[in-house]
């Protein structure tokens, strides 16, 4: 038998920062969606008219006067999408309006590769600078029930955004590959 | 896999944290998410010691001990992680010492004797009738290994759903530490321990899930 929860509960884990100014309750997973708190002195609390400097001067002085700030929990959509298919497509070349990918079936990966034609109207416009040769997307086709009911079928596409590294990092990153290729050669 | 009600995945991490880096502002200018979605994304709070918004696929929430994005689009699993590995990709001294993944399912079951069966089967009240009146499962967590080589703590939990009625609840965790060989300074091993283990925990994720509903058809 189960048992209902039909009231939420926090659970005991109580995390305590080194600094002694912060309590942090967090919520049993299951809870995430609820409400925490958040204890945090009002040196913390940075407003458009606070006086960091006096504030700060103060609570040396009464080092009692905490706040209570309320946090969101982890908040869920309240709609709702099923994925029926995903692929995984690396763009093999681009022209005028569309561009070709080759696309791995992440859903039943045993399926073989295909190469599939995009018309470039499809991607977001805040992702098209990123449609280039070689280029990694998501491509997922489902459907997205809206709060009010309604189903809708939907097709997406995201493109995979990397990091810009620094000019450190790249010589970091060459200098293991060069590493690397000497290391193979000499194997050889 | 039966269709879920509901589902989410999220990364975990334990460090230290700034939190004031984290805004979406800054996301945009790494070009980690797209710059509509930087300004558009809601912020509930900034500060030093807390930073907290979501845009409309994912939500950020950053105190000074502990790093949260999460998901409940199905579609965003990837970029997620992407999203993860990218921060830390650039934040690569941020000292992180725990990375943890989760994925969570609300399954609807058939019929409320499937829901108790599946209660009964994973934890049999006989020993506990001796003990306590009416005796129900609330919460289960066990402990293992997803697979013999793998280097994670995993944990499967499962409820009885606080979003459906008669519903269960799936949540998967695994957990890695930061190594204690190689280069471990600051978040340099979370891109590639996210590289490494994202596919294979979120299969493995479904498949628990998956195996969890047909408990009570026996």
């Amino acid at each position: 038998m189960l048992v209902p929860m039909s009231h939420q509960s926090y659970s005991d884990a109580i995390l305590r920062p080194e600094s002694p100014e912060a309590r942090i309750l967090f919520p049993a997973p299951q809870d995430q969606f609820e409400r925490f708190l958040f204890r945090q002195r009002p040196s913390e609390k940075v407003g458009p008219n606070t006086d960091q400097i006096t504030l700060q001067g103060q609570d040396h002085a009464n080092p009692q006067q905490d706040a209570l700030v309320r946090l969101p929990g982890l908040r869920l959509s309240p709609s709702r999408v099923i994925v029926l298919q995903r692929w995984i497509g690396r763009v093999e070349s681009v022209r005028r309006d569309r561009f070709v990918a080759v696309t791995t079936d992440a859903t039943n990966p045993g399926n073989p590769p295909e190469e599939s034609e995009f018309d470039l109207a499809e991607v977001s416009e805040g992702d098209r600078a990123l449609v280039a040769r070689g280029a990694v997307f998501y491509w997922c086709i489902g459907y997205h029930d809206s709060v009010g009911g309604q189903r809708e079928r939907t097709s997406s596409l995201r493109f995979v955004r990397s990091p810009q590294l620094s000019e450190a990092t790249l010589d970091r990153i060459l200098e293991q590959a060069d590493r690397m290729a000497t290391f193979l050669q000499e194997s050889d | 896999m039966q269709t879920p009600e509901a589902e989410g995945a999220s990364i975990v991490m334990i460090g230290s944290f700034n939190p004031a880096i984290f805004q979406p502002r800054w996301l945009g200018a790494q070009q980690l998410i797209r710059a509509e979605e930087a300004e558009n994304a809601k912020i509930t709070i900034i500060q030093a010691q807390v930073a907290d918004f979501s845009t409309e696929w994912f939500q950020l929430q950053v105190l000074q001990q502990r790093f949260t994005v999460f998901t409940t689009d199905p579609r965003q699993y990837g970029p997620l992680r992407d999203l993860a590995v990218g921060m830390f990709a650039i934040l690569a001294h941020t000292p992180v010492s725990l990375v943890g993944i989760n994925r969570h399912f609300h399954f609807t079951t058939p019929s409320v004797d499937v829901w108790h069966k599946i209660g009964h089967r994973l934890a049999p009240k006989e020993p506990w009738h001796e003990i306590i009146t009416g005796p129900g499962l609330r919460s289960l967590l066990m402990e293992g290994r997803r697979d013999e080589t793998s280097q994670g703590i995993l944990r499967i939990k499962i409820e009885p759903s606080l979003k459906i009625k008669h519903g269960i609840y799936v949540e998967v965790n695994e957990e890695f530490r930061a190594p204690t060989d190689g280069p471990s300074e600051g978040a340099q091993w979370v891109p590639s321990c996210l590289a490494m283990q994202w596919d294979p925990f979120m299969a493995f994720a479904e498949n628990a899930g998956r195996r969890i509903l047909p408990l009570g058809n026996v």
